[in-house]
C-alpha cells in the first residue's frame, strides 16, 4: 500500500464524521455523497466503509437507529454524537496543519531558491 | 456476482457470529444493496448492475474480515483458549509423566519425563497454533505462535540440537535428523512470526507477541547467572501464594486474558497486557536486585506495554495512519 493509499485509509473517520455532522444518514447514502463531494476520489468500497463505521459505534463517535421507510428494506441510520463532532473539530485542525506543513515543508527549496532572485 | 451470490458469501464468511449477530449484519448490507437499487443513477440492465455492484461493495470476505476484526466475535473462546491452557493443562505436563511413569526418571535422560514432557508440550502448543488458525484469530496466533517457538526453541537449547556433528542427541544419523528438523521447524515458525508481526499494524498485537521474547531473555540470563554461582543464597522469588498453587503469575493468568480478549476498549485491553508483564517481571526483578543489568533485562516487558501504550494514545489522538489497526 503506497503512502497516499494510507493516508486515504487513514483519513476515513474523518470523512464519515463531515458527512455526518451535516445530517443522519444510511451507509449507501454516505458512500454517495463522499463520491459526489470529492469528484470520485475519495470512493470507497462497502466492506471498508462498513466496518469503519460499526468501529466508529464502539468509539462513540456515531450512533445508529434502524428506520423502515415505507415499501422499503430496513435501513440503518447513522448519525454523529458530541464526541464524534469534538474528534471531527479537533480532527479537521490536525489535518490542516498536516498539509499546510506538508506543502511548506516540500516547497521550501523552491520558495528559497526564488527568494535568492534566480 | 449478483445480489443473492454476494449475501451468501458474506453469510459463509461471518460464521463466527451469532445467528442474532448475522442476521443484523446481513440485514445492513442487503439494506445498502436494495439502496443502491433504488438509486436512479445506477445500472439497470442486469449485467451493468452486478458488474458496478461487486466494484462499490468489494469483496463479501473482505467485508466478513472487516467486520470480525471490529466485533470480534465469540471472544470469550479466545479467552477462555489462552487462560484454560496456561493454567489447566501445560504447568501440569510434567507431574503427570512423572506420576504416570514413575521409573522413566531412573532411566536415561531420552526417556526421561522432562524429555518427553516437552515434546507432549511442543504438540500441545502446535494444536492451539492450529486451532487459533481455524479461528482465524489474530489474536489467539499473536499469542500462542510466539509460545510455541519459545518452547521448540527450549528444547534445542536444553538438547544442545544445534551442534549436529557432536552432543549426546546427534551421535545417531537419527539424532541429527531430528535436529535438523527442530532447527528447521523453529525457523519456518520464526519467519512466520516476523511476518505476521510485519502484516499486522495493531501494536497490542505486536507487544502480546513479544512478551514471551523478553520473559525468555530474562529466563535465560538469570539461569546463566545462577549456574556460575550468581546468586550464592539462591535465586529466592518471592513466595506469595493463594492456595499453596496460584501466586500472582497465575492470578495474573487469569486476569489478563479476561481484559484483553473480552473488552472492547483499548484501555483496557492495554491495562491486561500490563497485568500479563507486571508479575513475573516484578518478582524476578525483586530478586534480581544483585545485578542492575538484569533488573534492567526483568524491567523491559513492563517498560515495553507502557511505552507502546503511551504512543498507541498519543497517536490516537493525531491523524491515523494505520490501516488495519
Amino acid at each position: 500500500m503506497t503512502d497516499i493509499q494510507q493516508l486515504r485509509k487513514g483519513s476515513t473517520p474523518m470523512l464519515i464524521l463531515s458527512i455526518l455532522a451535516e445530517g443522519n444518514k444510511h451507509g449507501y447514502a454516505i458512500m454517495r455523497e463522499l463520491e459526489q463531494r470529492s469528484e470520485g476520489y475519495f470512493s470507497m468500497t462497502a466492506a471498508l466503509l462498513y466496518p469503519a463505521l460499526h468501529q466508529m459505534e464502539q468509539e462513540g463517535l456515531v450512533t445508529s437507529e434502524w428506520e423502515q421507510p415505507a415499501g422499503q428494506h430496513k435501513r440503518k441510520m447513522y448519525a454523529i454524537t458530541p464526541a464524534g463532532r469534538k474528534r471531527l473539530s479537533s480532527g479537521q485542525a490536525e489535518w490542516r496543519q498536516f498539509v499546510d506543513r506538508l506543502f511548506t515543508t516540500m516547497n521550501g527549496p523552491a520558495h528559497l531558491h526564488m527568494g535568492d532572485g534566480q | 456476482m449478483n445480489e443473492p451470490d454476494y449475501l451468501e458469501r458474506l453469510k459463509a464468511g461471518l460464521s463466527g457470529f451469532s445467528p442474532e449477530e448475522r442476521t443484523v449484519l446481513l440485514e445492513e448490507i442487503a439494506g445498502h444493496i436494495e439502496a443502491a437499487r433504488d438509486d436512479p443513477g445506477f445500472a439497470h440492465d442486469p449485467e451493468g448492475r452486478s458488474q458496478r455492484l461487486a466494484a462499490e461493495m468489494g469483496s463479501p470476505e473482505d467485508m466478513s474480515r472487516g467486520l470480525r476484526e471490529v466485533h470480534r466475535p465469540n471472544r470469550w473462546i479466545d479467552c477462555l483458549l489462552v487462560m484454560l491452557p496456561g493454567i489447566l493443562v501445560l504447568p501440569w505436563v510434567n507431574v503427570i509423566l512423572q506420576l504416570l511413569f514413575p521409573q522413566a526418571g531412573e532411566l536415561t535422560f531420552a526417556s526421561s519425563a522432562l524429555f518427553i514432557g516437552i515434546r507432549v508440550t511442543i504438540a500441545l502448543h502446535a494444536g492451539l497454533v492450529i486451532v487459533s488458525l481455524l479461528r482465524g484469530s489474530r489474536a489467539l496466533l499473536a499469542f500462542w505462535l510466539p509460545e510455541t517457538i519459545l518452547t521448540i526453541f527450549v528444547l534445542c537449547f536444553r538438547e544442545k540440537r544445534w551442534q549436529l556433528m557432536r552432543g549426546y542427541f546427534n551421535s545417531s544419523p537419527g539424532g541429527v535428523i531430528e535436529s535438523l528438523f527442530w532447527l528447521a521447524l523453529l525457523t519456518a515458525l520464526a519467519v512466520w512470526l516476523m511476518i505476521f508481526l510485519q502484516r499486522t499494524r495493531e501494536p497490542l498485537l505486536r507487544v502480546l507477541a513479544l512478551l514471551p521474547f523478553l520473559f525468555t531473555a530474562g529466563n535465560m540470563a538469570a539461569g546463566s547467572l545462577i549456574s556460575t554461582g550468581g546468586f550464592p543464597g539462591g535465586y529466592n522469588l518471592p513466595q506469595w501464594t493463594l492456595f499453596g498453587y496460584f501466586g500472582p503469575h497465575q492470578v495474573g493468568h487469569v486476569i489478563w486474558p479476561v481484559l484483553f480478549y473480552l473488552s472492547r476498549q483499548r484501555p483496557l485491553r492495554w491495562l491486561g497486557l500490563l497485568v500479563y508483564a507486571l508479575p513475573l517481571a516484578l518478582m524476578n526483578l525483586l530478586a534480581s536486585t544483585l545485578y542492575p543489568a538484569l533488573v534492567m533485562l526483568w524491567s523491559t516487558p513492563v517498560l515495553l506495554v507502557v511505552w507502546a501504550w503511551v504512543v498507541d494514545v498519543v497517536q490516537g489522538r493525531q491523524i491515523q495512519l494505520k490501516p488495519d489497526a
